[in-house]
């Protein structure tokens, strides 16, 4: 259960945060708003999970992130400055900086992506889906309980298979064969069970009328509120945004960066999940009892 | 079956080979905000699968296929998670398609790979790797369906080659969405970098594929057979 009561919102609300932050943070290099980003996922990630898993999502980015701006500053030779020239490559000052702004965007759009991973539980996905998409959401729930199930089935074959002949060949060409066995009887009892688990939903009414849902979230006032100021925003950002994006230009030269209220507007919509924390004054009831329902709930869960 | 899905069937096989277009027409012309675009175009194209598979109105027998291999496919990924590139996705997604017609074999693709990435944390690059694998099952079905998949080294042929095609197009994606000013240097060095993932890729699923190749058409031909299902 991620922390905050940006998590206890309405998936909808969660949802669109996310896509406006990944989307503004993908649409742009200007160094001044890939640094907002970056520092507003970054505390996110911080609230939400601590320093720790902060520093573990940095270091699996690392080597795309790097990847990613060698690429884009080493083969480039539309600066103005350059800075060393070897045959067909050359190093420009204007190449390394543009290389820092993708590589910045790229962690920025990464981070977020790991606040969303902990903020929209699959739960929650399959939530917003389920009225439009019924049965691909079902499918995505059976799924996610069928694959801890092959996973602890095979973990059992293997288990007394091993205890019945005593030791495995070890070789790469016997662990495959044992790989490949092993998926071929989880394909046939998986078939076999799931077949069961069908019937007794067709016994149970499963397609005899349009599947219905009931609303686990509900449309608090002020996730309305909060949904409507994120929309206002998220409009002011876009002009003010493609403004400055359209002033500011990495070849030949970088062009320095203005002051402008574009990024005031653009940390404020990122620190949605902060400012929706006034809430508790109002309320300082909410987020405890509601989320220590849901804790205990999911802790239960877990350990099933 | 209805209008509606004979109509998104015939759009199907537009959008596939559309989005691979656009994504390349994006670069060509030089237009800017690639990553986004191209992922929304990845997601849109997912639509037409989705509605479909949704609309024809299936019994939840017809579901479980699509289910257990799903389940299979991801439970193969957590379990290779430590050996890089080695993973039976792609040969379950191939015998999925092949056993089980397009528009499951889609599904079993694009939900492996959406699935697995709650595990494996989602990213831009979620919706790619859907729309990717998802391709993967569809050519399998079609190519299944006129019967050109029915000797064990035509099937590990087409499993090398698709897991080849998957690598390309995600490495493709990565030149077009985060290199600007792409040229031939760059382009190359990507490629380079992703090419032991892929041959490492191609080479598993071939390993996988090869025994499986008539044991599992078989099998699950008697589970169709005997269930009424597919």
């Amino acid at each position: 259960m991620a922390k905050g009561l940006f998590a206890t919102y309405h998936p909808a609300v969660c949802m669109l945060f996310f896509l406006a932050a990944i989307g503004f943070a993908f649409s742009t290099q200007h160094p001044a708003y890939v640094v907002l980003s970056c520092a507003m996922s970054g505390a996110f990630l911080v609230y939400l999970r601590g320093g720790r898993t902060f520093l573990r999502t940095m270091g699996t980015c690392v080597p795309l992130v790097v990847f990613v701006g060698l690429l884009n500053s080493l083969f480039n030779a539309a600066g103005a400055t350059i800075l060393w020239q070897w045959g067909p490559f050359s190093v420009c000052v204007e190449g390394l900086c543009y290389g820092m702004a993708v590589g910045g965007m790229l962690t920025a759009v990464l981070l977020w992506f790991a606040c969303y991973n902990e903020v929209m539980s699959e739960d929650k996905f399959t939530y917003l889906f389920a009225r439009r998409l019924p049965t691909v959401s079902l499918m995505v729930t059976m799924i996610s309980r069928w694959t801890p199930r092959m996973v602890s089935r095979g973990r059992n074959i293997y288990n007394s298979q091993e205890a019945l002949i005593g030791g495995y060949d070890q070789s790469k060409r016997g662990k495959l064969h044992r790989g490949v066995r092993m998926a071929t009887v989880l394909a046939g009892i998986g078939m076999e069970d799931s077949i069961q688990t069908a019937d007794s939903m067709s016994a149970r009414g499963y397609g005899s009328a349009t599947r219905t849902s009931y609303a686990r979230f509900k449309w608090h006032a002020c996730e309305r509120v909060a949904l409507g100021a994120l929309g206002a925003l998220v409009v002011a950002n876009a002009t003010l945004l493609a403004t400055d994006a359209e002033a500011f230009t990495f070849y030949p030269l970088v062009s320095p960066v203005e002051p402008s209220w574009g990024y005031a507007t653009y940390a404020l919509m990122l620190g949605m999940p902060f400012w929706v924390e006034i809430e508790r004054l109002r309320r300082p009831w909410r987020e405890s009892s509601f989320g220590k329902r849901r804790r205990t709930q999911l802790d239960a869960c877990e350990h099933e | 079956m209805s209008r509606f899905v004979r109509v998104i069937q015939i759009v199907q096989p537009i959008v596939l080979v559309a989005l691979p277009v656009i994504m390349l027409l994006w670069a060509w012309l030089k237009l800017p905000n690639a990553a986004l675009v191209t992922s929304a175009c990845a997601c849109a194209a997912l639509v037409p699968f989705f509605v479909g598979f949704e609309k024809s109105r299936r019994r939840a027998r017809d579901l479980m296929p699509v289910v257990v291999l799903t389940a299979l496919a991801v439970a193969g990924r957590l379990v290779f998670a430590p050996v890089p590139a080695i993973k039976p996705i792609v040969a379950l997604v191939v015998m999925g398609g092949l056993c089980f017609g397009k528009d499951n074999g889609f599904m079993i693709g694009a939900l492996a790979m959406l699935v697995s990435n709650v595990f494996f944390g989602q990213g831009p690059w979620t919706p790619w790797q859907m729309f990717s694998m998802g391709l993967v099952g569809y050519l399998a079905g079609v190519m299944g369906r006129h019967g050109w998949l029915t000797r064990r080294w035509s099937i590990a042929a087409f499993g090398a080659s698709i897991a080849l095609l998957y690598g390309f197009i995600l490495d493709t994606w990565t030149i077009v969405g985060f290199v600007s000013n792409a040229n031939t240097a760059s382009v190359l060095t990507t490629y380079a970098a992703g090419l032991v993932n892929n041959v490492a890729s191609a080479m598993g699923t071939v390993a996988f594929l090869v025994p499986i190749a008539h044991t599992w058409p078989r099998m699950f031909g008697r589970i169709k057979k005997r269930y009424q299902i597919g």
